[in-house]
């Protein structure tokens, strides 16, 4: 699967808040490598609520790092989505011991 | 036998308002604003206005209670006003008032006004209040907007064995293109275009809606002024006409929320309004008739499955359509062309009526053509108040002549 | 024949490592270092003494029906409620008629073995039968103190009555002493004590042999003559002078939970009673001790009918149902211990309107629903107009329950919006097993537990708590079940 990478610390705008990349990161798990983003959102106005959230999300794992561009000059990986029910429990306690302030860890 | 609303009354004029945060406008300023317009556009006199609807859907801020608020403002001298409140339709229930109260012929000339002011709270999003009664307070979930729509998404998947990434991605397609069309619009609350990648990193607010799934809280006021076609046709000989093609309003009975038929991938009050909606205005095929639609785009996924409840697509087709750019601009129904409640806004009461006017100016052929629409001849709106399983929804269908 | 028919225990799914405790507030006090081994049981968010109650009570009543409860006695020093009956509200929720004696015991720690002696003696007496006894303790230590470490949150219950006995009453000892090493004022949320030695040596180890001694004495029995002696204190080295003054092998020791749970508080002895009987055999001699302002010492006699109670989670069964909770300033914000920001719209007022709560109260506290009498569709909550479309009968309804039938999911969410001092908030559609549908919130688990389809429990639960006037309301709630658990 191609993951997408946007630039890191720009905040995208929707009419109800924004959210913002703050870091992208990569680490070990067994013989793979895992690729996961750090984002923040700010939910200021949405219908019905408003709230902050910090979010990771687990694009899977790399197959290969930028290795294209695409047409809007982002850098495109080749990732593998995280399937199995205990890696991604794995994954998910290693990611949270490391942001332990985060409430969801989600899995594309 | 009822005969129906169709061809009985005609809109001789509307206005709408900015929609977005308009921290500087009183309730009376966005009155003003958009029945200026509407009265210009109607070629008429304050004083021809014989009866009037006001829709206002919260009442803990806003302009209170009754219909007070407009006689006071507008100096109206002393017609009838009567409040509508009917969450997300309260728009187009005054416009529904204002239409039966002229074909019925008690009145010659009737006004609709739909306004939300909902800035004041200090906080985002919408007042908290007891929508479903005390009693709901007691015993249902302390759920919100987006977590109730949330699981429409959830079922539709698993109801129609969709896989969820698919039914993501046409979610954020749908999202995507009231960006592009919103940006188009200067009186768009959100007029900046953002790319599907942007909107599927979005964080999940309620799984799976994300951030650009979810519609704002705006400001805003909408109105129409509605009259007879003799009457229309005197006063505009040699102009169209857009008239009244059907309305009809559709409301939960409990069997979504309490029976275990309901599929929870649809909405049953939008397939019953739809389906009498196309009986009114002698509607076939709607996705043959019909040339363009404004829905309530409340979240993304509302959006997919009305498309399915409005008969525009096959059970099961919408993330097909929507991906194939049917719904798009110059797709052959474009849908949100105005940028919808996502970008266009959502200041509740004005919605159903921001909607009417969007199609109304577009068969009229008045918008330029980076945002215009072919040659509409029938347009749709439709509102969803409420949460999918216990709600209220209108369907209007109004055609040029 | 008099005694308990039937047991049943609860611990609250999630546990907080006591290190995770120290390595926050061991800078302030290093000693209790010497407290900060294994894990203790916490209450969820929603759950209080009166939830655990009920969950340990609707425990104990499997395989009884709900109209056979002639009683509810609820023990606990962390009762919600100082005027309200508590009892009333577990027996609200257990739906058990309302024209039973109902009570609250409280004061000190042996209040639950307490509510036992009276219900023995009412039903002894012939003026009562089945009553459920409940106890459960939820109790607080400051920010940093032993207690903090020391003290778990738990239930245990109890059905005494008069017929098919697992457990025959055969005797008891009692005693009330001013004696103060804990106390809390009537303002007070935090424990208070007096020192550890003098608790030890002057109260624990006094009175503790006193009534196990003088319940030996009172029915011609030696300590050694009992299978299992049941007493709870968290001091090792107590337990361990005690044991040898009484000339008790470790193994009629039953264990404190210390290591798994925590001090219980009124619950304990309860909840150690409850876990000993899922061990226990026929001709089994157990012997229940409380401590706490004086002692109350308990002889039962296991009977045949052990063998045929009908099987239950137990205490054994919700500590194997167990999940870390591994952040302790969560633990902090679910006991209110300190005040933290809910946003302005959090400050909006929810009322509690009584006179309505009245009008609903089975179907808030009982989950009542409906069944129609004309085509047989089950509905929730209690309907006059049949839900039906094809049938919309009026008034021919018959009343029905639905709080123990379960369900599976019917659709869900995970939402970061909704106001919740536990965010996200889980809920969604649940199809009641047997006809009905409703929304309801999920507990007791994450989003990865939830599936479409997946069978669920109810659990009766806080839900919400208005600060402002001091008021907790209840409902249900809805918990996956895993299948490993089934």
């Amino acid at each position: 699967m191609r993951y997408v990478h946007l630039p890191v610390d720009e905040e995208i705008r929707s009419v109800g808040g924004y959210y913002k990349i703050l870091e992208e990161g990569i680490f070990q798990f067994g013989s793979r490598k895992v690729l996961y983003v750090l984002k923040a959102a700010h939910v200021e106005t949405s219908c019905c609520g408003a709230g902050g959230l910090g979010f990771i999300s687990v694009p899977g794992f790399l197959v290969s790092y930028k290795s294209e561009i695409n047409e809007n000059g982002l850098p495109v990986s080749e990732v593998k989505k995280v399937l199995d029910v205990e890696d991604r429990k794995a994954i998910r306690n290693i990611l949270l011991k490391k942001y332990p302030y985060i409430s969801v860890v989600e899995f594309d | 036998m009822a005969e129906g609303i169709k061809d009985k009354v005609v809109i001789l004029g509307m206005g709408c308002t900015r929609f977005g945060e308009r921290w500087d406008a009183s309730p009376e300023d966005l009155l003003i604003e958009a029945f200026l317009e509407c009265l210009e556009d109607a070629g008429i006199e304050k004083k021809d206005i014989q009866a009037a609807w006001l829709s206002t859907h919260i009442d803990e801020i806003n302009v209170g209670k009754g219909g007070n608020f407009l006689g006071l403002t507008l100096h109206l001298p002393f017609i009838p006003i009567t409040r509508t409140e009917n969450f997300c339709a309260s728009g187009t229930e005054a416009f529904r008032g204002a239409c039966y109260g002229v074909a019925s012929g008690a009145y010659d000339i009737a006004l609709a006004v739909g306004i939300e002011k909902l800035k004041d709270t200090g906080y985002g999003g919408l007042p908290d209040s007891p929508a479903f009664g005390q009693m709901a307070q007691m015993i249902m979930p302390n759920a919100t907007a987006p977590g109730m729509f949330a699981q429409l998404a959830s079922a539709y998947s698993a109801r129609y064995g969709i896989p969820m990434e698919k039914v993501k991605e046409a979610m954020a397609h749908v999202s995507w293109k009231s960006h592009q069309n919103g940006a188009k619009n200067p009186r768009a609350h959100l007029r900046r275009p953002v790319t599907k990648e942007q909107i599927m990193a979005a964080p999940m607010i309620a799984y799976p809606l994300g951030l650009f799934d979810c519609c704002g809280v705006s400001d805003g006021c909408a109105c129409a002024i509605v009259t007879t076609p003799e009457i229309a046709r005197k006063l505009k000989p040699n102009e169209d006409l857009v008239k009244v093609k059907a309305l009809q309003v559709s409301v939960s009975s409990g069997e979504e929320v309490w029976y275990n038929k309901w599929d929870g991938a649809g909405m049953l009050t939008t397939r019953t309004a739809a389906k009498k909606a196309y009986e009114e205005a002698g509607i076939k095929d709607p996705r043959k008739e019909i040339s363009m639609m404004e829905v309530h785009d409340c979240f993304s996924i509302t959006e997919l499955v009305t498309m399915e409840d409005l008969g525009i697509s096959e059970p099961g087709g919408a993330p097909e359509d929507i991906l194939s750019g049917f719904f798009d601009l110059n797709g052959e129904i474009p849908c949100q062309s105005d940028g919808g409640l996502k970008c266009f806004g959502h200041p509740i009461g004005a919605s159903g009526l921001r909607m009417l006017y969007e199609v109304y100016n577009q068969l009229l052929g008045r918008w330029p053509e980076d945002r215009a629409v072919k040659n509409p001849k029938l347009g749709l709106t439709h509102n969803l108040g409420g949460v999918p399983n216990q709600n209220v929804c209108s369907v209007a269908i109004i055609g040029r002549d | 024949m008099v005694g308990i028919r039937s047991y049943g225990g609860y611990v609250p799914r999630y546990r907080l490592n006591r290190m995770a405790i120290f390595g926050n507030m061991g800078w302030l006090n290093p000693a209790n270092l010497m407290n900060a081994q294994g894990e203790k049981a916490v209450a969820n968010f929603d759950e209080d003494s009166v939830t655990m109650s009920v969950a340990a009570a609707l425990d104990c009543i499997k395989g009884f029906e709900r109209s056979e409860i002639g009683g509810v006695y609820f023990a606990s020093t962390t009762a919600p409620y100082k005027e309200r009956l508590n009892a009333n509200i577990v027996a609200g929720a257990l739906a058990a008629n309302e024209m039973i004696r109902t009570a609250d015991f409280s004061g000190g720690l042996k209040a639950g073995t307490s509510a036992i002696l009276a219900a023995l003696d009412a039903v002894s007496a012939g003026s009562a039968n089945n009553i459920v006894v409940t106890a459960a303790d939820c109790r607080l230590g400051k920010m940093g103190s032993p207690q903090e470490l020391l003290f778990g949150d738990g239930a245990a219950a109890v059905l005494v009555g008069d017929e098919d006995v697992i457990a025959e009453y055969k005797g008891f000892f009692s005693s009330g002493y001013d004696f103060v090493d804990h106390f809390r004022g009537a303002n007070s949320i935090f424990d208070r004590q007096w020192e550890d030695r003098w608790i030890r040596d002057v109260g624990i180890n006094t009175f503790i042999p006193e009534a196990i001694k003088g319940l030996c004495e009172k029915v011609g029995l030696s300590p050694g003559d009992f299978s299992k002696i049941i007493y709870p204190t968290y001091y090792g080295g107590a337990r361990k002078k005690i044991n040898k003054v009484l000339g008790l092998e470790p193994d009629k020791i039953e264990d404190n939970l210390q290591a798994a749970v925590g001090d219980t508080g009124t619950a304990h002895p309860l909840l150690m009673f409850a876990k000993a009987l899922e061990q226990a055999n026929p001709g089994d001699k157990i012997m229940l001790v409380s401590y706490g302002s004086g002692c109350d010492a308990i002889y039962f006699e296991v009977t045949e009918n052990i063998k045929k109670l009908a099987p239950r989670k137990g205490v054994s069964g919700y500590l194997g149902r167990r999940s870390d909770l591994d952040n302790y300033t969560k633990y902090l914000v679910w006991r209110r211990m300190v005040p933290v920001d809910t946003g302005l719209r959090g400050e909006e007022d929810k009322w509690t309107r009584w006179s309505l709560v009245w009008r609903k109260h089975k179907v808030i506290l009982g989950m009542l629903g409906s069944k129609c009498k004309k085509c047989g569709t089950q509905q929730f909550p209690e309907q006059r107009v049949c839900v039906n479309p094809d049938c919309g009968a009026i008034d021919e309804m018959e009343p029905v329950y639905v709080s123990d039938k379960g369900g599976k999911i019917f659709s869900f969410t995970s939402d970061m919006l909704a106001a919740s001092i536990n965010p996200p908030a889980m809920y969604g559609g649940v199809d009641i097993n047997g006809g009905g549908r409703f929304v309801m919130d999920f507990t007791d688990c994450t989003l990865d537990d939830l599936a479409v389809g997946k069978p669920v429990e109810f659990t009766f639960r806080i839900k919400f708590y208005d600060s402002k006037r001091d008021i907790t309301n209840y409902f249900w709630k809805a918990v996956p079940i895993s299948e490993e658990a089934e």
